[in-house]
């Protein structure tokens, strides 16, 4: 009984588990798309602060303050330990970043946009020289120039985008706490299923015990001279099956008189079949008795 | 390795599913249930002499016993197998079964008997034992104390024997049966008054005579027929007790009753109680560190106990009732019985050595000089009870008297003999 209880506890404690996993897996997915702003966002704005960052603070002065700053000490507590074995390898490319360990996440982002941002870096390099050389340049300048105007879009959706992440990560520790306490909740629901089994089972075991006894003792007779002023204590075990049959019966400890120890085996012989006991109270078909006989009177 | 893994994995998994909750139970106060004995042996394959004196004596000790409830539906030969004969006893709602049969061969009778535990389905013995025609009473009163001796750990009382006197007033003789009444022999003819006998050994006895017109104390053995003249210097009717390896008498001396310690030769030893009352009826624990008599010191008579070792105090015993005597130390030095009057009725009482749990045991008239069985569970005594004046055999553990020997003569005195071989 106790090792089904046991295999049925692994199992859904088991599911638990896989439910909890993949749960944790699925955070893990999201920042992927992350890095791709974040990134892009830090560099840009510690790089076109200079030149191009002025219009955009114009129309977005909060920003500046809150990217730097700001987002920062947040999800620092948070995210740290999913999002690191991820973002380690990304951290190199970005030593700057290296006082903000919380924005670790967001060097991630740099390592994939190099690619873009390279030529966003270059664009305005060639700008200037392409004006003067050759056509194949101005060509390349028309080519930059038109994701310009993109990259100036993108900047306030990018912040927007971070605060969705953060809104996003936010929720998703929400969700997980919001999981934990399901889980919690869960455990201690399958624990009080497991005592109120347990109450039910004594239960079934105390009036089964009851019927037993009462059994016995209708069986049970002594000549009361041999025993007088003496006390007679005998303990006997006994094992019955499903169907109440006497499996074994022996004597654990005898009373000293053969004659009181005999009818106390007797008393059990005699009450045989017994009725079959609850399946609660079974274990492996068989339930055990130790059943102590004593001469006195209950107190 | 595989097997071995598989077989331990195999012995885990049996030793978790044997791991199962044991229940426990305690009943108490068992009710009431005679022992049921069967007695289905000794018919078959026996002489009818020897089957009747068996069967007769055996069902006689057990009614005397107070103990078992007899059963002869059943008749079984040695040869019966023990788990069928206990088998039949179990569906018959019986507890123990004696049977055998018996073989005449030449002087000897040669009985074999088989004493099973039905309750327990085991063999209490299978043993045969040699007898004679005149033993076979005593061959019965055996198998009983065996039985006896295994329900209730203690060996039976039937094989010792009583002695006592019995006559009309004018004379009385002295007789001796055995514990359960029977093969009653008298043992003096003197037409003159012999009363008070004593057990002093296995096979000698004491009683007062009349025989030489003078009261004295007699030795006499049982079996030899010798007799002594032990003491004559008390006119009182006295009687003679066993002390260590000489004797007690209590006699007039100096105006006052006491308590002598006297040899074989009936020289005066010492004196075992120095009062100038009236003291009486000696008993002596068995290692005669203690004496139980009567003295009336107080006034009336009641037991006292003294020490025999210093610092020699005497301790008075009975505090009920103005009428105490004829105390008797059971052999196991731990319970005194006594007879008690009170309002014309006698009662025996039994008390711990101590004096403590004083209680009534028996009721009737007359009732007079009990004397312990060498089980220190059951007391011969004699008396009235109803319309029967007999010697009764009380079981002093359940309060179960029996008829032992039933006369219109009067008794004068009892005394039963230890284990006899």
């Amino acid at each position: 009984m106790k090792f089904l209880s046991f295999l049925a506890s692994l199992i859904v404690h088991a599911f638990f588990v896989l439910i909890f996993l993949l749960i944790v897996k699925t955070p893990t997915v999201k920042p992927k798309k992350t890095p791709i702003y974040t990134v892009s966002l830090i560099k840009i704005t510690k790089k076109q602060q200079k030149k191009t960052n002025t219009q955009i603070n114009k129309k977005q002065p909060k920003p500046k303050p809150t990217v730097k700053p700001k987002p920062k000490p947040k999800p620092k507590p948070k995210p740290k330990p999913k999002v690191k074995p991820k973002q380690k390898p990304k951290p190199k490319p970005t030593p700057k970043q290296k006082p903000k360990p919380k924005i670790k996440p967001k060097p991630k982002q740099v390592v994939i946009p190099k690619k873009k941002k390279k030529p966003e870096i270059k664009k305005p390099l060639k700008k200037a020289k392409p004006k003067k050389k050759e056509k194949k340049k101005v060509k390349r300048e028309k080519r930059v120039k038109k994701p310009k105007p993109k990259k100036q879009a993108k900047k306030p959706n990018i912040e927007e985008k971070i605060k969705l992440l953060k809104e996003k990560i936010m929720l998703q520790q929400i969700r997980e706490k919001l999981l934990r306490e399901k889980i919690k909740l869960l455990r201690e629901h399958i624990l009080t299923q497991e005592e109120a089994q347990r109450r039910y089972a004594q239960k079934l075991a105390n009036s089964y015990i009851a019927l037993i006894k009462s059994i016995i003792y209708n069986h049970w007779g002594v000549e009361k001279s041999i025993i007088k002023d003496k006390v007679f204590i005998a303990k006997v075990k006994i094992k019955l099956d499903y169907n109440g049959n006497l499996v074994n019966l022996y004597m654990i400890k005898s009373s000293g008189n053969s004659y009181f120890d005999g009818t106390v085996m007797d008393a059990i012989k005699s009450s045989e079949p017994f009725p079959p006991p609850p399946k609660e109270i079974l274990t492996g078909g068989f339930v055990d008795f130790i059943i102590t006989f004593d001469s006195r009177e209950k107190q | 390795m595989r097997r071995f893994i598989v077989a331990i994995l195999f012995l885990f998994i049996l030793s978790l599913s044997s791991l199962g909750a044991t229940y426990e139970i305690t009943i108490s106060n068992p009710k009431y249930k005679p022992i049921t004995v069967a007695l289905w042996g000794f018919v078959k394959n026996t002489p009818e002499f020897v089957s009747k004196a068996l069967i007769n004596t055996i069902k006689r000790d057990f009614l005397i016993s107070g103990l078992f409830v007899a059963d002869q539906s059943q008749h079984f030969s040695y040869e019966a197998p023990v788990s069928v004969v206990n088998g039949i006893a179990k569906l018959d709602n019986i507890d123990y079964v004696v049977y055998g049969n018996a073989v005449i061969s030449g002087e000897n009778i040669y009985v074999n008997l088989k004493i099973t535990d039905a309750l327990r389905n085991t063999t209490v013995i299978d043993k045969t034992f040699v007898t004679n025609r005149y033993s076979l009473d005593w061959m019965a009163d055996k198998i009983v104390d065996i039985l006896i001796g295994y329900v209730t750990g203690i060996y039976g009382p039937f094989e010792s024997k009583i002695v006592f006197a019995m006559g009309n007033g004018k004379t009385s003789d002295i007789y001796i049966c055995d514990f359960n009444g029977q093969n009653v022999v008298r043992i003096t003819n003197w037409h003159t008054f012999n009363i008070l006998p004593k057990w002093v050994s296995t096979d000698t006895i004491t009683f007062l005579s009349y025989r030489y017109g003078k009261p004295a104390v007699f030795l006499f053995n049982v079996f030899s027929g010798r007799l002594v003249k032990l003491f004559n210097a008390s006119n009182l009717s006295i009687a003679a007790v066993r002390f260590r390896n000489k004797f007690a008498i209590a006699f007039n001396r100096y105006g006052s009753t006491n308590i002598y310690e006297i040899n074989e030769k009936g020289r005066v030893i010492r004196k075992l109680t120095n009062d100038p009352n009236i003291n009486v009826s000696p008993s002596f624990t068995p290692d005669y560190s203690k004496m139980v008599f009567v003295s009336n010191r107080e006034g009336n008579p009641q037991i006292y106990i003294k020490e025999l070792n210093s610092p020699y105090e005497v301790k008075r015993l009975t505090f009920q009732g103005k009428y105490n005597s004829s105390p008797a130390v059971s052999p196991n030095g731990k319970k005194i019985a006594y007879i008690s009057l009170e309002g014309g009725v006698s009662y025996l009482k039994v008390m711990n050595i101590d004096g403590t749990n004083d209680r009534v045991v028996m009721q009737g008239y007359s009732l007079d000089s009990p004397s312990w069985s060498y089980d220190s569970r059951y007391i011969a005594l004699t008396g009235r009870v109803g319309d029967k004046n007999a010697i009764f055999i009380v079981n002093t553990d359940n309060g179960h008297y029996s008829v032992a020997m039933e006369t219109k003569l009067i008794y004068n005195g009892l005394s039963v003999s230890s284990k006899l071989q």
